[in-house]
């Protein structure tokens, strides 16, 4: 049975077999290549209105089984166009095309379902009048237009592609209408797909040797070119013209692109091993609403690849187009290595600068677009290890930058744009900083609210700093800042509408700026704009810490635990122009051995910087209000201790006005008032300083006061070479009177102690002038008389010192005289033996040397003293003289020698003193005496009687020395001195010297 | 003894010299000192004393004089021009080299010429 079957079967097939052979028999029989090529070129004809060649046409069932199928070779379409380059249009090697056998044989229709195209050349051109060759075919051909309204897929037939492949397919393109040239080349390509019930389904390979495209100018110059080899493309969809569904993929190998001259493919991307570009796009696409929904896509630029979903939709008559789309990179990026494939053009910065950071973006867009409406951009960046080396701008390179910030930008009309910095970190040399805080109208003038923290060497800084800015610091700085601020205001420095506040911790800070040297081992200094405290201040400072420690011109101080609250109402940016307020408190400032201990400061005022002046006042120019309590100074500058009660003065450039001064200075207080001028010109030694101060005081040590001022405003060095050019002593101390300086003091001294004596009530001027001082009717009460003193003193030298003197003691105690000035007895010897109460009035001048001793051969004096109702003290020297004049019943019955009036004028010159003649009228006896002795006790007097009962003229001679005079008869003398009549020339001029010395002194005398 | 006193008060007076001004003129030390005297042509001068480290150009004794026959009369105003001593000397010999005088108190002092 089986074997039965098997050659039944076997028959069969082989009857068919031989059908099949037959049909093939005959078709080749009935249509030959002859035949149908024939038919084709003839048909040709009907459908293209231009030269066409069929070479070889065959039936074929293989090549497309189980279609039927029309093989052509060698097919030429020629469209001769004057500047196109070739006559043929196009040249397909071989065309095949496989039809529906069964199809046509039950419904008569034709449906094809493959073709074939090989090797196939095209050479399409476009005149400028836009005539293309390839427009060959006739109109009835050309009007089919599937965008018209009302198309639909469901209008077509039933399509069922089942192979579409061209091979070798190369094509250049020239379009002198649009200046546009395109060449394909090696191109393969394969399309399947269906068109059912108005629902296709495609699937489209293509492949691509290389493609290049060039778009011209009107003069033929290239502005866009590219050129992409290695290209795919695949697409797949399924749908309709609403809804569809597909994906695209595409690999571009390699390529170039180059738009206005410039390559956007440069050469590190076009050396790169990976593909140029790739897409992997899915997609939901409404093509009749123009609006496509993307899935997860992926584009990837050389290694660089971003995700991408959202949709996007055209403008269309009803819907402005609009986005909502989100992109993120695939991983992180290396912004360096994405710098290098970016065209030169777009990274020029990067001539002098390297950057470099791992960077991931997240990113949705979304929003129409619109004339007034763009889609909401947030974005959220991490920036990872980044570096950046930027030598023209930053002298460090800048590492460790780690960043998060997400933006929100609205570039809509009136939108705000927001940048949020969560972190952004960085480290540069020693340096970390930290920023925090959002910038908000980003795109705008910018509000800026952020926090800074810094860690940072003040040597960092220093390469920041203008090489002219004579500023060196060391030191860690530890900022913690706050600000919120527009950059209008700060560009604009409007510093008072600018927020701000934070600290500055400041540890081992040592900073030099010009001639100040500061250094404190920790500080730290508050910022607050505007000022809290301050409130009607535009910002406020304050600074504390453990100690400061200041040098300025030679001048070192230690100020410990500072705390200083600094107001500053205005800087501004053309020149350092600031006002403020200090209050200090509890601080102590120490100059070398020196010290300042500050109870309470308080300081007001402005300054205004003019760094071209060396004087240090024109240099800051200050203004200022100084209030100072309680303040201890002890400086070597002055050898007592100094307490600052209260000082309150104001300072201006003209002007230093002392309101009120209480000051404790050694043995003294002092309360002072009024104006001290010309320190700015004084500094500079342009001009004296001046100055014209009232003081009180209860009790003045003026001793103490001249020894502590002695040589003030005369450089110290100068001092010491005049004192050993002078061969001064080191024990001797003269006062050297301060020069260049030109002050009054008006004084009122309850109790004062001056050369030894307490002198009570003291009241009058003292002026300092260029090295002169100046008592100027200094009235005073001692315990001898009242007493008016004016004197001068000038120091040209050391060991030269010139002091002059005009000196009225009124209603004089002769004894108490005597005793507080003791040189008055070395002076007028004979005073000694008076009693009572006198007016003196001397003026005197010498040079004194450094231990102050008079120069006795300068000495210059002229005395007179007037007394009356004098008693005259009994001495041996008196006894003697009366007895040698037999004076009788002379005494008072209390036995006292008493004499009505004394008139008496005396000269010193040099060692010597010479009294001239002078009456004296003691009971019924006159006497005139006069004489001279010198001050190493030699003496020579004339004592005359002139009146007495007897009538005698009796002269006695005082001869020898003053402690031991011999005393004998002289020669007569003055017996027509009082007598006018009888007055010969030399009494007369005796008389009229006598006048003359009189009336110079008493012309002193205001 | 009152006769004797009285009979002192008639003792003739001494003779005196001639002496022109213009011999005054000049700078005149004192012997054995370093006491300086400088006499100018409009009757003003000026003394000073090394010994005692001043010099002519600081010193405050300046002064004008007068000079009646043999009777010099110096007046010192000082420095500070607020004084009017008087110093009266009689020059009792003068030459060309040197000088005396004596004052009323019979001190003498005497003189050589240096310019």
């Amino acid at each position: 049975m089986k074997k039965g079957w098997k050659i039944a079967l076997i028959a069969l097939g082989s009857l068919l077999g031989l059908v099949v052979v037959a049909v093939c028999v005959v078709l080749w029989l009935v249509f030959t290549p002859s035949q149908l090529t024939s038919i084709v070129n003839n048909m040709a004809g009907r459908y293209l209105d231009c030269e066409a060649h069929f070479g070889k046409v065959n039936l074929t069932l293989f090549k497309t089984f189980p279609d039927a199928g029309l093989a052509i070779d060698d097919v030429y379409v020629v469209n001769p166009m004057a500047g196109a380059g070739c006559d043929s249009v196009a040249h397909v090697g071989s065309l095949t095309v496989g039809v529906d056998v069964k199809k046509f044989l039950k419904e008569k229709e034709v449906e094809v379902h493959q073709v074939l195209l090989d090797d196939v050349r095209a050479c399409l051109f476009v005149d400028a009048d836009g005539n293309a060759n390839y427009n060959v075919f006739p109109s009835s051909q050309k009007d089919k237009d599937t965008t018209k309204s009302g198309f639909s897929l469901d209008s077509l037939p039933a399509i069922d592609l089942k192979k579409i492949k061209i091979s070798r397919l190369d094509v250049d393109y020239v379009n002198d209408q649009s200046h546009l040239g395109a060449s394909l080349r090696g191109m393969g390509l394969s399309l399947k797909g269906h068109l059912r019930e108005g629902k296709a389904q495609v699937g489209l390979d293509v492949d691509v040797d290389s493609v290049a495209v060039a778009l011209a100018d009107s003069l033929g110059n290239s502005t866009t070119a590219a050129h992409m080899r290695g290209l795919q493309v695949s697409l797949k969809g399924d749908g309709n013209l609403d809804a569809v569904d597909g994906r695209l993929k595409l690999v571009a190998a390699k390529g170039q692109f180059a738009n206005g001259g410039h390559d956007m493919v440069n050469e590190r991307l076009a050396a790169s091993r990976r593909n140029l570009l790739e897409a992997d796009l899915p997609f939901s696409a409404d093509l009749r609403g123009m609006g496509v929904r993307l899935g997860q896509s992926r584009l990837r630029l050389d290694e660089f690849a971003l995700l991408a979903e959202g949709m996007a939709q055209l403008a269309t008559e009803s819907a402005p187009m609009s986005v909502d789309l989100t992109l993120a990179t695939d991983g992180k990026w290396q912004v360096g290595q994405l710098l290098d494939i970016v065209p030169q053009q777009f990274v020029a910065f990067r001539k002098d600068m390297d950057v470099d950071a791992k960077l991931r973006l997240d990113a949705h867009a979304v929003g129409t677009m619109t004339d007034s409406t763009m889609p909401k951009v947030t974005a959220h960046v991490e920036v990872e290890d980044g570096t950046l080396r930027y030598p023209s701008v930053l002298p460090y390179r800048v590492n460790r930058i780690n960043a998060d910030l997400a933006a929100d930008v609205d570039m809509s009309s009136g939108g705000s744009s927001t940048l949020a910095i969560n972190s952004l970190k960085a480290h540069a040399s020693n340096s970390d900083v930290a920023v925090s805080g959002h910038v908000y109208d980003l795109l705008g003038d910018m509000l800026v609210d952020a926090r800074v923290k810094a860690s940072m060497p003040l040597a960092d800084a220093s390469p920041f700093l203008p090489d002219s800015l004579p500023l060196n610091a060391s030191g860690t700085a530890k900022v913690d800042l706050n600000a919120n601020l527009r950059m209008s205001h700060l560009q604009k420095m409007e510093l008072e509408k600018i927020k701000a506040g934070g600290s500055i911790s400041l540890t081992e800070l040592d900073v030099t700026y010009d001639s100040i040297h500061a250094m404190s081992p920790q500080l730290v200094v508050e910022l607050n704009l505007p000022a809290r405290k301050e409130q009607d201040k535009m910002g406020e400072t304050h600074i504390s810490g453990s100690s400061i420690e200041l040098a300025m011109n030679g001048v070192r101080a230690s100020v410990k635990e500072p705390d200083i609250t600094l107001g500053v109402n205005n800087i501004t940016k053309e020149q350092l122009k600031a006002s403020f307020d200090v209050t200090l408190g509890n601080t102590v400032a120490l100059l070398d051995s020196n010290s300042i201990d500050v109870n309470a400061l308080m300081l007001s005022g402005s300054i205004s910087m003019d760094s071209t002046q060396s004087n240090i006042l024109r240099k800051f120019n200050p203004s200022l209000d100084i209030d100072l309590r309680r303040t201890q100074v002890s400086t070597n500058l002055i050898a007592e201790n100094l307490y600052i009660n209260n000082l309150d003065f104001h300072y201006s450039p003209e002007l230093c006005d002392i309101a009120d001064a209480d000051i404790v200075l050694g043995n003294s207080d002092l309360q002072l008032y009024g104006s001290v001028s010309n320190l700015e010109a004084w500094l500079s030694h342009e001009a004296m300083l001046g100055g014209e101060l009232n003081l009180t005081s209860r009790y003045t040590d003026v001793d103490q006061i001249m020894e502590l001022v002695s040589g003030m405003g005369s450089d110290k060095d100068s001092i010491e070479a005049m004192r050993e050019e002078d061969n001064v002593p080191k024990e001797a101390n003269p006062f050297i009177v301060p020069k260049d300086v030109d002050f009054v003091l008006h004084t009122h001294l309850q109790q004062s102690l001056a050369f030894g004596n307490e002198l009570g009530d003291v009241a009058g001027s003292v002026s300092v002038k260029d090295g002169v001082a100046v008592l100027d009717q200094i009235g005073f009460v001692c315990k001898a008389a009242t007493m008016q003193l004016t004197a001068l003193y000038r120091s040209p030298r050391p060991n030269n010192l010139f002091c002059a003197i005009d000196f009225h003691l009124l209603d004089i105690q002769i004894d108490e005289l005597l005793d507080m000035i003791p040189a008055v007895d070395t002076l007028v010897p004979m005073l000694a033996a008076f009693d009572g109460n006198a007016n003196f009035h001397l003026a005197a001048e010498t040079y004194l040397n450094a231990f102050y001793q008079p120069k006795m051969s300068t000495l210059l004096g002229s005395a007179a003293i007037s007394g009356k109702d004098l008693v005259v003290m009994d001495n041996n020297s008196i006894a003697q003289i009366a007895k040698l004049m037999q004076f009788k019943s002379w005494k008072d019955k209390d036995d006292k020698i008493k004499i009505d009036s004394l008139d008496v004028e005396m000269t010193c010159f040099r060692k010597e003193i010479e009294v001239f003649p002078f009456l004296l009228n003691i009971g019924k006896y006159q006497l005139c005496a006069s004489g001279k002795h010198t001050l190493d006790n030699q003496c020579g007097y004339h004592v005359e009687l002139l009146k007495n009962p007897l009538m005698a003229k009796v002269g006695v001679d005082v001869t020898g020395t003053l402690s031991s005079p011999k005393i004998s008869l002289g020669e007569v003398r003055y017996a027509d001195l009082y007598k006018p009549s009888k007055q010969g020339v030399v009494e007369k001029e005796t008389l009229r010297l006598k006048q003359m010395i009189r009336e110079a002194l008493e012309n002193n005398v205001r | 003894m009152a006769l004797a006193a009285m009979a002192a008060g008639c003792t003739p007076k001494e003779s005196h010299i001639e002496v022109r001004p213009s011999q005054l003129l000049g700078l005149w030390q004192r012997s054995n000192t370093q006491e300086y005297w400088r006499y100018t042509e409009n009757a003003t001068g000026v003394t000073w004393d090394e010994a005692d480290d001043v010099h002519e150009d600081e010193s405050n004794l300046t002064f004008s004089w007068t000079l009646d026959e043999d009777r010099l009369t110096h007046v010192f105003t000082g420095m500070e021009g607020n004084q009017a001593v008087p110093k009266v000397y009689t020059i009792t010999a003068i030459s060309n080299t040197s000088m005396r005088w004596r004052d009323d108190y019979s001190m003498e002092y005497s003189f050589t010429r240096v310019e």
